[in-house]
Order: C-alpha cells, then sequence, then structure tokens
C-alpha cells in the first residue's frame, strides 16, 4: 500500500498550508477526554445562564422553604405548606379576580365550604385534601372550577433530586449555585494567572531589583496565614469602608457601579479574597520559565534584531509559557471553587440562603448518615467541573503545541 | 587597502562572581580581557580558540548582547557603545548574529514565516503583503523553499534550521554579521552547505564576517584574516596563509599541529599541548601560557607581552615574548 507513488497533486495537498485555527481544533478534536470535558463545561455554562428559566418552567424557588418536606428523598411529591398554599390563592385571585369571584359566590350558595365569610371560601377549599377539593371543584363543574383546579397542581412539588433541611428543592438550588460557583471559580482563574502572569514575566525578564521586589512580595504573601486573614478581611462591610474614605448613603445609592457592588458584597468580596491569596503560584512557575527561557538563543536574536522589551515578553516569552499558563488555570478553577466551599463553611464566603456548591456541600455534613445525597450532589458537581477543566486544559496543551502537530 | 567596518580596543567583559548574603563582589570571570582588534570592509575574520576561552563572550559582547565592562567599539566610525535607545535600535539593524544552537535560536512557537517576518515588523519596513514576498525569496536565497513560510522549526533538519537562521540575520541587509559556531552543531557534509552559501552570501550581499568557531579547518576554508584566543585574549592575529604556514604564537603552532592530516601519522602530533586551561578567574601570573607553553622563560610568568607586529611583517601580530619585537 504505502510504495504507491504519490501524485504530484496528492503532495501539493500534503504541503497545503492549513489556517492555525483550523490545526489547533483539528488537534483538539482527537483529545476525545477533552472534547467531553468542553462539552460538560458547556453544558454548566448553559445551566448557569439558563437557571432563572429552569427556574420559571419547573416552578422551583431556590429559596421556598417547606417545613413539612425536609429531607425528602430524590424523585419524591411533597404537599405545600399552608403558607405556600395561601399564597398560591392569593395569586389566582390576583391573576383572575373576576372568576375567583364568581367560584367563591358559586361555593358560597351551594353550601360546598363551611365559610363563615365569603372572602375565606377559596382558602377552605385549598386547605381540604386535594381529593376532597377536587371533587367539590368537579360537581361546580363552571370554567372558573377548572380553572381553579390548576391551582392545585401547583400545591405538590416534584422534587428531582430531594430537599434539604428546610425543605428547599436540591435541584434548583444546584441550578443556581452553578452560577455562582462556576462563575468564581472561572473569574478567579483566569483573574489570578493573569496577575501571576505579569508578576512572574516582570520578575523573570527584568531580574534584579525588581525580581527581588515582586518575589519578596510573592513570598510574604504565600507565607501569610491565609484563614484568619480571610476572616479578617471578610468582616470589613461594604458599606462602612465606602462612608470611612467619604462617600455617603447618598452617593453609592445613585451610583449604578457601587450599589451594584454592594448588593453582590458577599460574592465579590469573595472574588477579591480568594485573588489576593491565589496569584503567587503562577508567579512562580512563570517567572521560573521565564528564566530558562530569556537565555535561549531566539530571545537573543531577537534583542540583537532591536526588538523591544515588550515584543519579546509578548511575541516569544508569552507563547512559550503557555502551557504553565494553561496548567494553572485549569487548576485553580478547581481550587477556587473549593476555596470558595471552604470559605463558605465558615461563613465567610457566599451567605445563605444564596446556594453555592460549597455551602451545600458542607451544610449537608451535619446529617450526612440521614441525607446522604445531600453531600454527594455538590460533590459529585464540584468532581464533574474540576475534571472537565483539567481534561479541556490537558487536551488545549496538547492542540496549541506546534510540535505534536501532525500534517 | 579597504577601511575598517568595526574597530574594537581594549575590550573587555569581566562577569562578578558575588557571594554571600549581602552579594558582595568577591572577584571577576575575565571572559574578555583587554582585547583589541579591527575587521576590515568585507573580509571574514576567524576567531579560533578552545572552548571558553571567551570567542562567544567576545560575539555577544561585540553586538552589545553583553554590555562591555571597558573598552571601546567603533563600529563605521561611529562609537558604538555610546549609542542607547531608540538610535542603538536603529544601528542593529547593521550588525547581525547567527548562533550556534540552530534548534534554540528559532521560537519554537512562531512559523518559518513568522520569524523571519519579525525583523520588518520590528523596524516597522514594507507592507505585510510585501513583508511575506521578502520573506520568500529570502527563503530562496538561503536554498529553502517558499512553500516553507507556514512550517515550524521543529519541522526541518538542524541545515535546513540554520538556514533560516541565516536568512534572519540577513534579511535587514545588514554589513555585518557575527557568526557564533554557526556549524559547529552540524554534521560535516552538512557544514560545507552551510559554509558555502554563507560564502555566496557574502560575494552577493557584500557581508563581513567575524566568524567564531573551534573548528581550525572551518577558520580555514572561510577567512581571510584569523585571530586566535587564549583565555580571554587574542595571542596571535594575522592572515589566514601567514598564520596557517607560519605561525609564531607556541599556541597557535599547538593547534595547528593538532589538526589531524591525511597521510600522517600519530607520531606527528609532537607539539600536543598538555595540562588544562587554567580558571578564568584566577589566570596566570604574566603570560597566561605560560604554565603549558614548551618555551618558557622567566619572563614569561612576571611580565604580560602586548601584541605586537612579528618582525618584516606588519599584518601579523603575535602576544608572545620570544616573537615580539624587542622582546628578550
Amino acid at each position: 500500500m504505502s510504495d504507491k507513488q504519490l501524485s504530484q497533486k496528492e503532495i501539493q495537498a500534503l504541503e497545503q498550508y492549513l489556517p492555525m485555527w483550523k490545526i489547533v481544533f483539528g488537534q483538539f478534536l482527537q483529545h476525545k477526554m477533552a472534547v467531553v470535558g468542553l462539552i460538560t463545561i458547556l453544558i454548566f455554562v448553559a445551566i448557569a445562564l439558563l437557571a432563572p428559566v429552569i427556574s420559571a418552567v419547573t416552578g422551583l424557588d431556590p429559596n421556598r422553604q417547606n417545613p413539612l418536606a425536609r429531607y425528602l428523598k430524590p424523585g419524591t411529591v411533597a404537599p405545600l405548606g399552608s403558607s405556600q398554599k395561601e399564597e398560591a390563592v392569593l395569586n389566582f385571585e390576583n391573576r383572575e379576580p373576576q372568576a375567583a369571584q364568581a367560584l367563591r359566590a358559586d361555593l358560597m350558595s351551594k353550601q360546598l365550604v363551611q365559610s363563615v365569610r365569603e372572602e375565606d371560601a377559596l382558602y377552605d377549599l385549598a386547605f381540604l385534601e386535594k381529593n376532597q377539593a377536587l371533587e367539590v371543584l368537579k360537581k361546580l363543574k363552571t370554567p372558573e372550577a377548572k380553572k381553579f383546579e390548576k391551582v392545585f397542581d401547583s400545591f405538590e412539588t416534584y422534587h428531582l433530586l430531594g430537599t434539604d433541611d428546610t425543605g428547599r428543592d436540591v435541584f434548583i438550588r444546584l441550578v443556581y449555585g452553578t452560577r455562582v460557583s462556576l462563575g468564581i471559580g472561572v473569574v478567579v482563574a483566569i483573574m489570578a494567572t493573569l496577575i501571576g502572569l505579569i508578576v512572574g514575566a516582570l520578575a523573570g525578564f527584568y531580574g534584579g531589583f525588581i525580581d527581588s521586589a515582586l518575589m519578596r512580595i510573592t513570598d510574604s504573601l504565600l507565607s501569610l496565614p491565609t484563614i484568619p486573614l480571610l476572616i479578617l478581611m471578610a468582616a470589613i462591610k461594604g458599606k462602612d469602608f465606602l462612608e470611612k474614605i467619604g462617600i455617603d448613603e447618598q452617593e453609592y445609592t445613585s451610583s449604578a457601579v457601587l450599589s451594584f457592588l454592594l448588593e453582590n458584597e458577599a460574592i465579590i468580596k469573595l472574588v477579591f479574597i480568594l485573588l489576593i491569596f491565589s496569584w503567587m503560584t503562577t508567579a512562580r512557575l512563570v517567572r521560573g520559565s521565564i528564566l530558562s527561557l530569556k537565555e535561549r538563543e531566539f530571545i537573543l536574536a531577537a534583542k540583537t534584531l532591536g526588538a523591544k522589551d515588550s515584543t519579546i515578553i509578548v511575541r516569544h516569552l508569552f507563547p512559550n509559557v503557555i502551557s504553565v499558563i494553561l496548567v494553572s488555570v485549569t487548576l485553580k478553577v478547581g481550587d477556587s471553587i473549593l476555596f470558595e466551599a471552604a470559605m463558605s463553611f465558615l461563613g465567610l464566603g457566599v451567605q445563605p440562603p444564596t446556594p453555592s456548591w460549597g455551602n451545600m456541600l458542607f451544610n449537608a455534613q451535619d446529617l450526612i448518615q440521614e441525607a446522604p445525597f445531600l453531600a454527594i450532589l455538590p460533590g459529585l458537581l464540584i468532581l464533574a467541573v474540576t475534571l472537565s477543566f483539567n481534561y479541556l486544559g490537558d487536551g488545549l496543551q496538547d492542540a496549541i503545541d506546534p510540535k505534536a502537530i501532525r500534517r | 587597502m579597504s577601511q575598517n567596518i568595526l574597530e574594537v580596543k581594549n575590550l573587555s567583559k569581566f562577569f562578578p562572581i558575588k557571594k554571600g548574603l549581602f552579594l558582595r563582589h568577591v572577584a571577576d570571570v575575565r571572559a574578555v580581557d583587554y582585547v583589541s582588534f579591527h575587521v576590515r570592509q568585507g573580509e571574514t575574520l576567524g576567531l579560533v580558540g578552545e572552548s571558553g576561552c571567551g570567542k562567544s563572550t567576545l560575539g555577544r559582547t561585540l553586538i552589545r548582547l553583553y554590555e562591555p565592562t571597558s573598552g571601546s567599539i567603533r563600529f563605521k566610525g561611529e562609537d558604538f557603545l555610546k549609542v542607547r535607545g531608540e538610535s542603538l535600535r536603529k544601528m542593529r539593524k547593521d550588525m547581525q548574529m547567527i548562533f550556534q544552537d540552530p534548534y534554540a535560536s528559532l521560537d519554537p512557537r512562531m512559523t518559518v514565516g513568522q520569524i523571519l517576518t519579525q525583523p520588518f515588523e520590528i523596524h516597522n519596513i514594507m507592507t505585510p503583503s510585501e513583508r511575506l514576498e521578502r520573506v520568500k525569496q529570502l527563503l530562496e536565497t538561503v536554498g529553502l523553499k517558499a512553500s516553507h513560510v507556514n512550517r515550524y522549526p521543529h519541522e526541518f533538519s538542524g541545515g535546513q534550521r540554520q538556514r533560516i537562521s541565516i536568512a534572519r540575520a540577513i534579511a535587514l541587509n545588514p554589513s555585518l554579521v557575527i557568526a557564533d559556531e554557526p556549524v559547529s552543531a552540524l554534521d560535516v557534509s552538512i557544514q560545507a552547505q552551510i559554509l558555502n552559501l554563507m560564502k555566496d552570501l557574502q560575494e552577493k550581499l557584500k557581508l563581513t564576517y567575524v566568524f567564531i568557531s573551534h573548528d581550525l579547518s572551518v577558520i580555514e576554508h572561510l577567512c581571510d584574516r584569523i585571530a586566535v584566543m587564549y583565555l580571554g585574549k587574542i595571542v596571535e592575529i594575522a592572515t589566514r596563509d601567514e598564520l596557517f604556514s607560519n605561525p609564531k604564537h607556541p599556541y597557535t603552532q599547538a593547534l595547528i599541529s593538532a589538526i589531524p592530516r591525511v597521510g600522517e601519522g600519530k607520531k606527528k602530533m609532537k607539539k600536543s599541548l598538555s595540562g588544562e586551561v587554567p580558571s578564568p578567574i584566577n589566570p596566570p601570573s604574566g603570560c597566561h601560557f605560560h604554565p603549558r607553553c614548551a618555551h618558557k622563560k622567566d619572563i614569561c610568568s612576571q611580565k604580560a607581552p602586548a601584541l605586537e607586529s612579528v618582525t618584516g611583517n606588519s599584518e601579523h601580530r603575535s602576544a608572545c615574548w620570544l616573537t615580539t619585537q624587542g622582546g628578550l
């Protein structure tokens, strides 16, 4: 087979130029696990973005507590508490006042409920057993009654993944937790790597005083005890801080940026704190590889060509440390999600009731015997996302390595 | 006689050795130790010497990859060491370098096209499409195919890479090219190809070479004049024929007699050297070569000989008490 002579055309096809991105993409597709990882990550991103839609479609609310339905097993149906039933009826009355009015009058006149006042009729009906109430409505046979039947459907919720210690639906909390956990993980990983890259590149490239100064800062941050400092920083309140630096309430409520910051204070503070403590390893790794790279002859060649320092750093050094950077980003996503979990456990991170995988995981640990699923599910998601990012990084690293290009 | 493109006077490069917590300056590695020579327009000056004698450091100092400790370099009549910043970048166009290791001198993450376009990008010459044309032209000049532009360095053999390296060095039409052992990483048949390419280019582009090598036969093939270095100093400098037929310095004599010749037996290697090269941190007193010299005299360990003309030939200079005028 192989001793077949290649025609001129075939040789040309083999030597033909492919654009860089096509080569990289082709290489990436060959890395099966990386593709799986990428798809997994994209699914999680979609879930995070579509969380409100999922909530609307399923009628689940991540913060709705239900004391009657604590620690339910996955796949069970739970009745709502009385206050939620009242809320549902009230919603119905507000939505269709005429239907409600007619229905009330019917119920009173036919004496199907034992209400003293007409206003209470629907509520009393709602508090009956479901089957009983539905029979009552069937007797009426009016279109209004049909409409009200639907309200009863919402009196039960289907908990795909069970409920937690306050009866909240685990599925929808995991969906919303994706937003927080994935968001924090990705933002912190990318920003920390960027900071590390810049610090490491400057230190490695310029050496001397700049190197010593930057590396001593890095070392001192590395040697600081993380947890006590985190507690200290988490204790700073955003509003107090703004007032200290002379911005009063009027100003920060009128400024869109500041009020946004204050609304999401816990999460932003967490991102900030994680950033401060997670760029140092990258800086060291980058510095190390730049120290060895800058003595390579292609850097000297660029210098003799008259290249500026910035050109050398951006064109020659960065592309050659990209594998370090990819490893750093992908590892940091996992780290940051876990770190967020630890912080949330200490009560310093994402504050309940906002769900994050981290605080769900740690909430679950008291009752690991009774409700193991509460711990297993967020744990599995953290595992899946972390693994996916690692495989993605692996695949990208292979894909962009020119030495691995198979033409 | 053509004019000097490069004049070097008392050039030295010492690498400080620092020790202890406060980085106390304890000693220097005297890599280039007060060296003076000149290079003429259009010629090839060979720098030869054994490993660690400072040839590469001298080459890199000439092009200011290292800042010299002292001395002066005049390039085309201008004081090259006084130039700074933007004008230094401009001047660098005129002075290029070919490196020893073709595997390390090309950025593995760039295609050949990107590597060769870089000189033009840095100096902002021509439009992108003109650059591509020029790059293809350069590739053909050095004996590669224009279709190679989109390949990566690792897809080429050592010899081909060195051709790319040469193409990069001549891209900006320099007048001086410093070649730092450009063929020592290649096998012999490829060496000849690269050397012939360099010779052709020299004729075509009116290049001046400073050719650094430890291989005397390569030097003999290519160079018009040859400077022999030992432990940071030039010990002898002469035209090629003069140096090979009439070496004056005992070190040069030993080097030349060490070249293997076809048809000669082992017994002819009578001038071989004994001992090791002393440390450049603490070089021997007087003449640096005296601990290994067969003709050593008292004065050799006391006073260093200057590089002076050999009697009867102003082109031939040697730093040895045996040969210099007024010596002994």
